[in-house]
């Protein structure tokens, strides 16, 4: 079969994305948005892309001298894919022979791209990609094709991974900022797996987190409803992880996780987001508990910590006092900004906060949209 | 070896005939005896894209995507491998569902 990179004009305008500018791409339960701000102060907003099918994961790749932004989609109909456009959206490209296709062998099907994750500058080719059924696909031609990733979908756990609320998936994807051989990623259910000789093996890393809906045994090898992680700015060993109740830390490369949601109002939550360049920098966004997931009492916050999770300060200022809502756990994101880290989170119902200043304050940066499922923001170096 | 050729009509919507050529309605020969699955294989070789968009990786047409011979489902009849004759018209419909 003849593989051809397909590229699709877009109907809806595209952004800016020049020097200097900050771009947002914004994946909902129908559609993409983007934005594109030349001061983080006034936005340009653009969408509905794809207006009818779900976006359940963005990624704004500035590596490689260009802005590629990929767009997980799930067309319910005709099937999920990824797309990109290196031009803010006035072009969507695919590979004709799709970019994540399971291998013939496996007898498996995609279902959904829960997580598109760029790897770091020092690996501008690598690009991973978190998908249901749970397994991980990697890039190393900057997204263009994604090969299974043979021995975590061989695992032998496998069979026994289960099914989060949203369905069984990997979501979150962790390169080590130093060591090419070292990855992190996280599943629901099945909780933090490692690799750390390339992809060669993965061992189950959940020693200390809590699995509450585990009967008879709470702190079993696997199988935790991990939401996500995420890895500390000067210490790579240093991870940070938000669970289905609890909110851990592991400073032994996950060989042992411990609590850090002293200072919370809730232990439950989606989120947990890492200063790019800060250590000890964290920001996660409690929600009341597993029953009825709204912001806790109503008041949508940010709990920022810079002392590795050793203590929490509420960010509240331009958030609303009332908001029964979630922001789910791909739909956070930081610009990397590099004067003053920008901030970015979408809710439920359908609005996008951002803020120019680590969360001091916070304004809307879009709101009437569908569902938020996706968030992720870039600067572009000037 | 036999060659007969079996001649008949696919009928897609605008958003799959986008990824196949562009027309609505496309005449294809195939081998005969020809099957639904012959004839989505077919098409699938010429355009990648709509291979993927009809049938998953594993050859299954995707749930929510219908194909009819004349009035007939072929959920209904034997699937991917319901016999073609020429003339026959087959019909992709995407099902009507969401909000």
């Amino acid at each position: 079969m003849t593989e051809q990179t397909v590229a699709s004009p877009s109907t809806t305008e595209a952004v800016s994305i020049s020097p200097g500018t900050t771009v947002v791409a914004i994946g909902t339960k129908k559609g993409l948005w983007l934005a594109s701000s030349p001061d983080r102060s006034e936005w340009t907003l653009s969408g509905p892309f794809f207006g009818t099918l779900e976006v359940p994961s963005v990624a704004v790749d500035t590596r490689e001298d260009r802005v590629r932004i990929f767009v997980g989609i799930n067309d319910w109909h005709f099937g999920p894919t990824v797309v990109h456009s290196d031009d803010g959206g006035a072009h969507f490209s695919e590979t004709s022979a799709g970019a994540v296709v399971f291998p013939k062998e496996t007898g498996a099907s995609l279902e959904r791209v829960w997580t598109i994750t760029p790897d770091t500058a020092g690996r501008p080719g690598v690009v991973w990609a978190g998908c249901e059924p749970i397994s991980v696909f990697k890039s190393t031609d900057g997204g263009e094709h994604f090969e299974l990733v043979q021995s975590l979908w061989d695992h032998p756990h496998r069979e026994h991974w289960g099914a989060g609320f949203g369905g069984p998936a990997a979501h979150t994807i962790v390169p080590n900022q130093v060591d090419d051989n070292t990855v992190h990623i996280a599943m629901s259910t099945g909780g933090v797996y490692r690799t750390t000789d390339g992809g060669t093996s993965w061992k189950a890393t959940n020693k200390g987190i809590r699995a509450e809906f585990q009967p008879e045994d709470e702190y079993p090898e696997f199988g935790q409803c991990v939401h996500r992680i995420s890895a500390d700015a000067a210490d790579p060993g240093t991870l940070y992880l938000q669970n289905h109740g609890g909110v851990y830390r592991t400073r032994d490369n996950a060989e042992t996780w411990e609590p850090i949601e002293t200072g919370l109002p809730a232990n439950f939550g989606f989120s947990i987001l890492t200063h790019p360049s800060k250590g000890g920098t964290a920001w996660c966004i409690p929600v009341s508990n597993g029953d009825d997931r709204f912001f806790p009492s109503g008041k949508c916050s940010v709990y920022k910590t810079t002392d590795g999770g050793d203590t929490w300060v509420e960010q509240h200022q331009g958030l609303p006092d009332e908001d029964y809502n979630v922001s789910l756990r791909d739909a956070e994101g930081v610009d990397g900004h590099p004067d003053s880290l920008g901030l970015y989170f979408g809710t439920r119902g359908g609005e996008v906060w951002f803020s120019a200043n680590e969360g001091e304050s916070f304004a809307r940066l879009a709101h009437r949209l569908p569902d938020v499922l996706s968030v992720r923001a870039a600067y572009v170096p000037a | 070896m036999s060659t007969e050729q079996t001649t008949v009509t696919l009928v897609m919507p605008a958003v799959i005939a986008n990824v196949a050529g562009g027309e609505r309605e496309r005449n294809v020969s195939l081998p005969a005896p020809a099957t639904i699955k012959a004839l989505l294989d077919q098409v699938s070789g010429e355009f990648p894209v709509f291979g993927r968009r009809v049938r998953n990786e594993v050859g299954e047409i995707r749930r929510y995507v219908n194909i009819f011979l004349g009035k007939r489902n072929i959920r209904n009849a034997q699937g991917q491998d319901t016999v073609l004759a020429s003339g026959d018209r087959v019909t992709i419909v995407q099902s009507v569902a969401g909000g």
